[in-house]
């Protein structure tokens, strides 16, 4: 039955891309579920400022939600705004032709001073701005405060020989070093990509660009520090889903995300700056200069829907807007890099006072460098391993990693 | 071959008792055919001989041997079922030789057996014929044979001709006769035909209601059929029933006619008590039409109906209110309404009680 | 015998006859086709035609968000066997058809030979089928349940030994497969012995009884008796399954939801992770093409097989 759903919905893709967009309710697609609450305020603000009315809807696990978008690209039904992932993500939905160019929406708000035009490049291709940023974060550790004191550690690690140091301590004082899930069908390659960073940030970018193996030295190397310490314990249960329960509950005490999951952790109870704080992460190989990993998540805007509604501009320059920066911070969490806008908790502005004060190299996130149409399968290879933490697995890993990257770079 | 001996068999469905204490004797190599209407039993005796219903109550001896207890296989019994069943998806040989291979007798005797019977039935030609290929008449060879390689002790036959259209059937009975006489079988053989149980019976059981009703020869149960029911069933057409009352000097008084009797036939009750009068439709004779029967009355009735049979015709016309059919030899035409004088044969009439239906028949 | 020929049965009566036959066939049956029409009009515009589009797809070179431009030749399906997960996918495929063709017959088949005279037949008919009744994504929720970590076969293995016990049935290549066939099991043996039910109840019994007198025991009357003669059901059984095995989607979906190798689990959900996710349509209608015919073929095999024993017994 489930070839036949297939192939019927090929077919009526065919049949609804031969005719032009249907009209449908002006929508904000999201996959970003925890921030719904900062999300509807920005629907309600834009539906304000445009005299529109512009709901949210979410579609969530994320592999569903771009499955969902894919379709309805290809089925030329595109939302008029849905949230989207920059670098080489962006660069395919902007090669289709639906996303609009938002530059005099950019150049009004630099004029004002809301964003920099280094924020602009954040979400452009080939020069050009396609998003309005909704989120711009720093990626660190998040460190529980009452688990660091309990196991006697004074400050946050500034090399990774401390930071093995202290995970033997959290160890010994009962808890797990380091939340470590593998849900929502991508967070397999955070420790992955942290891994071959921190020794070789060259080759990190090799990797995404199809110069570097998956086989190679420096995945080999990642993969048995990984494997070393699954068997040291440091990592949470792999198969719990709820991506941020056994930090929240105080069972890992080390968390590495970005650091729009603050808003996350306060919804859950724990207090920022007080409950919980970050660091950066350092470099394994300490002859390696720090790295930084920086997501930048922009609202694409549909072509067709603001050609056929002008009113949407409205929308867009309310979305850049620092009411809008504030909404998503005062709900959410979230902080979009608006200048006027407020960092909404003492967590992100001290990150960006870590970032500016250590100065790392900025690096795009795998996630959003990697070609998307291996990202899905490469991310299942790590999470098997995840689940799975044996030198066998992570041969079998590497190897079909690097059989689907040489596949993908050899066709292109 | 052996004897089958029931005793006080009692068959129960639930509330429903089918069978209500039969006892029967066959003797060793007899024909025996138990003969009813539909619902008397007859079949459910039968499966119960052969192991395929349970004996709810009494004994079933085979050859001597308690046998209620133990499974089809181990009776000593072969069947030939009404429908034939056949195995369906196996040719006439492996229907045949199925019983005996999984019984593990050798090849070359299956060979032997399977070929004897074949011959004798003249299956030959057809031994690689499905079931489905062969004519209704080939099938009922294939029955009989599948149970004849067995060698059983005794034969089951549940109405195994009624599939059959008229003219075959005629031919496989007298073919299953000539076969019984052949192997000296002992045979039971389930019928609501009585022609068929009159021609082929060295015994016929006669029951009723799940009950023996009469055991005897043939001709002991045409001739003397203990109660009306046997002698209703027995003979085609049926035999004539008239209510009827005893008359002085051994007579019977029916329909406005006084017919005198033989005093030694009956044990009659006191004249004046009403009895119902049988008279089989070859005893009531036509003027001019067969022997004038001796002992007798004669009436005379318009015929409401006349059937031509081509040798005989059957005349159909009132006594006394009552229809009466009556046997016409040579027949001649008959107009409708036309007045005929009948007689009937004193020597030959059956009377019965009234209330128990019993034959009065000394 | 003597036969008269006709003198009226020349050559132009009888094309005239014909015809008459041919006119009143097609009175009798016009009314018919008008109903059928909008049925063949729907199986082509959204069966045939999708399919051909799909064949079409598969020589192309169409990624995520690109048009159907450039034709491949078969490069896609020449890809197949160069990433490991189409291997992957197609050995998970043959663990779902075998165990989909083996197990719920197997079961099927002896609930139902211990049903076929039992009193309360009915309801352990309607108790068996219930599963079906119920969703397939309904079913998978509730069984996700049953094998989560903590969840009802963990806690209850658990409970019974005194141990602590923690098994990932859906988070581990060995088990999951396992995991979900055993639900799909549960959820296809009711139908599965309905239908052989209904099988059984067709075979004369007669032919059973006739074996019986003629010596068979139990097991001899089911060898050469029953089975032959229920194998014609057995094998439309069979072709429901093993279709049904071949294009499992919706229990894994929802089962393995959150396994990270789910997208190898059998080649329907590999087809629509490299459609529907990766972007990669063109390949992964090649996918979908291999499928296909792996499905007609064996289908197809097992109905002539069907419509060949049918025939045998008959």
């Amino acid at each position: 039955m489930s070839y036949l759903k297939t192939i019927a919905a090929l077919g009526l893709l065919t049949t609804v891309s031969v005719g032009s967009a249907f009209a449908q309710d002006l929508s904000i697609y999201s996959d970003k579920t925890p921030w719904n609450a900062g999300m509807t305020g920005v629907a309600a603000d834009a539906s304000t400022a445009s005299g529109q009315t512009i709901k949210l809807q979410e579609i969530t696990p994320t592999d569903k939600y771009q499955a969902f978008m894919q379709t309805s690209i290809a089925g030329n039904n595109v939302p008029a705004f849905f949230t989207w992932w920059n670098g080489q993500q962006l660069s395919d939905v902007v090669a289709t032709g639906i996303a609009a160019d938002l530059t005099p929406y950019w150049d009004k708000a630099i004029a004002d001073g809301d964003f920099t035009a280094a924020q602009r490049d954040l979400v452009s291709v080939d020069g050009k701005p396609y998003g309005v940023l909704l989120n711009v974060a720093n990626w660190v550790v998040f460190y529980n405060t009452a688990a660091f004191e309990k196991a006697g550690i004074a400050a946050p690690p500034t090399t990774w020989a401390e930071l093995m140091a202290d995970a033997d301590k959290l160890k010994a004082a009962g808890y797990t070093p380091f939340n470590a899930p593998t849900s929502g069908g991508w967070m397999p390659f955070i420790w992955f990509s942290q891994l071959v960073l921190g020794n070789d940030p060259d080759a990190f970018v090799g990797l995404t660009d199809g110069s570097v193996p998956y086989d190679g030295p420096a995945v080999k190397k990642a993969f048995e520090i990984w494997g070393d310490m699954y068997s040291k314990g440091y990592f949470t249960d792999p198969r719990e889903q709820d991506d941020s329960k056994f930090f929240a509950n105080g069972t890992a005490a080390m968390f590495l995300i970005g650091d729009w999951h603050s808003g996350q952790f306060a919804d859950l109870g724990m207090k920022p700056g007080v409950d919980f704080k970050t660091f950066l992460m350092p470099s394994v190989d300490p002859a390696v200069p720090q790295s930084v990993i920086v997501e930048a998540s922009p609202i694409v805007v549909s072509k067709a829907a603001l050609d056929a509604n002008p009113d949407l501009g409205k929308a867009v320059q309310a979305m850049m807007g620092a009411d809008v920066s504030n909404i998503l911070g005062s709900q959410s969490q979230v902080y979009n890099g608006n200048l006027k806008g407020t960092p909404p908790n003492d967590i992100i502005k001290a990150d960006n006072d870590l970032v500016a004060a250590a100065k790392p190299r900025a690096l795009v996130r795998w996630w959003e460098a990697v070609p998307s149409q291996i990202q899905g399968d490469l991310v299942a290879a790590m999470g098997a391993f995840m689940l799975d933490p044996t030198p066998e697995t992570a041969a079998k890993s590497m190897s079909t990693m690097q059989a689907i990257n040489a596949d993908y770079w050899a066709n292109k | 071959m052996a004897t089958v001996t029931l005793r006080n068999i009692i068959k129960i469905y639930g509330e429903f008792v089918a069978i209500k204490g039969v006892d029967i004797d066959i003797e060793d190599g007899t024909f025996v055919v138990l003969v009813g209407p539909s619902g008397c039993g007859k079949s459910t005796l039968l499966r119960m001989i052969a192991g395929l219903e349970t004996i709810s109550h009494g004994e079933l001896k085979i050859g001597g041997t308690l046998v209620n207890d133990l499974p089809s296989r181990d009776r000593g019994i072969a069947m030939v079922f009404q429908s034939y069943a056949l195995y369906p998806h196996m040719s006439v040989a492996d229907n045949l030789g199925f019983g005996l291979k999984i019984s593990g007798v050798s090849k070359s005797e299956i060979e032997r057996r399977r070929g004897d019977a074949a011959t004798m039935l003249g299956l030959d030609p057809y031994m690689d014929r499905r079931p489905s290929q062969l004519s209704g008449g080939q099938r009922q060879r294939v029955a009989i044979g599948r149970a004849m390689v067995r060698q059983p002790e005794v034969f089951l036959f549940d109405e195994p001709l009624s599939n059959l259209d008229a003219k075959l059937r005629n031919q496989t009975r007298i073919e299953i006769k000539r076969l019984q006489r052949q192997l000296g079988a002992t045979v039971v053989f389930v019928t609501h035909d009585q022609v068929e149980a009159m021609t082929l019976a060295d015994k016929i059981v006669v029951l009723q209601d799940g009950l023996v009703a009469q055991v005897g020869s043939p001709l002991e149960v045409f001739e003397r059929p203990k109660n009306q029911f046997v002698a209703g069933f027995m003979g085609a057409p049926s035999m004539n029933f008239i209510d009827a009352v005893v008359g002085p000097n051994n007579t019977i008084e029916a329909g406005g006619i006084s017919l005198p009797v033989p005093a030694d036939r009956f044990d009659l009750p006191a004249p004046g008590t009403s009895v119902t009068l049988g008279v089989r439709p070859e005893d009531i004779v036509p003027e001019g039409h067969g022997t004038r029967p001796e002992l007798g009355a004669d009436f005379t009735a318009p015929v409401n109906f006349a059937e031509m049979l081509g040798n005989e015709s059957l005349l159909f016309a009132d006594l006394g209110g009552t229809e009466m059919v009556a046997r016409m030899q040579q027949p001649r035409p008959i107009e409708p309404d036309q007045k005929i004088g009948f007689r009937i044969d004193g020597r030959r009439v059956h009377v019965f009680d009234k209330n128990s239906q019993m034959s009065l028949l000394r | 015998m003597i036969t008269t020929a006709s003198a009226s049965l020349s050559p132009e009566v009888l094309k005239d006859a014909r015809r008459r036959e041919r006119r009143v066939a097609w009175r009798q049956t016009r009314v018919a086709w008008l109903f059928i029409a909008p049925a063949v009009f729907m199986v082509s515009a959204f069966l045939l035609m999708p399919v051909v589009f799909n064949i079409i797809l598969s020589f192309t070179k169409w990624q995520k968000f690109t048009g159907l431009d450039k034709f491949a030749g078969f490069a896609n399906y020449a890809r197949l066997f160069n990433v490991p997960y189409f291997s992957e996918a197609l050995s998970n495929t043959a663990i779902w058809v075998v165990g989909a063709m083996v197990l719920p017959l197997a079961f099927g088949l002896g609930l139902a030979l211990l049903l076929r005279n039992m009193p309360l037949q009915e309801t352990f008919k309607s108790l068996f089928f219930l599963p079906k009744v119920l969703a397939p994504t309904a079913v998978g929720a509730i069984w996700y349940y049953v094998y989560a970590p903590h969840g009802v076969l963990n806690s209850a293995v658990a409970g019974l030994t005194g141990q602590p016990f923690d098994v990932g049935w859906l988070y581990s290549a060995q088990t999951v497969t396992p995991s979900v066939i055993f639900t799909f099991v549960w959820q296809t043996v009711g139908i599965t012995m309905v239908l052989l039910l209904l099988g059984l109840a067709a075979i004369p019994r007669d032919p059973i009884e006739a074996a019986r007198v003629d010596g068979a025991s139990g097991w001899q009357i089911f060898r050469h008796i029953i089975w032959p003669l229920l194998l014609p059901t057995v094998l439309v059984v069979t072709i429901l399954n093993v279709a049904a095995g071949f294009t499992t989607f919706d229990l894994l979906w929802v089962m393995a939801g959150d396994y990270p190798g789910k997208r190898t689990l059998s080649l329907a959900v590999y087809m629509y992770y490299e459609s529907f996710s990766n972007g990669a349509w063109a390949y992964g209608s090649a996918v979908a093409v291999v499928l296909g015919a792996m499905v007609i073929a064996v289908t197809a095999a097992l109905a002539v097989l069907q419509s060949r024993v049918e025939k045998n017994i008959r």
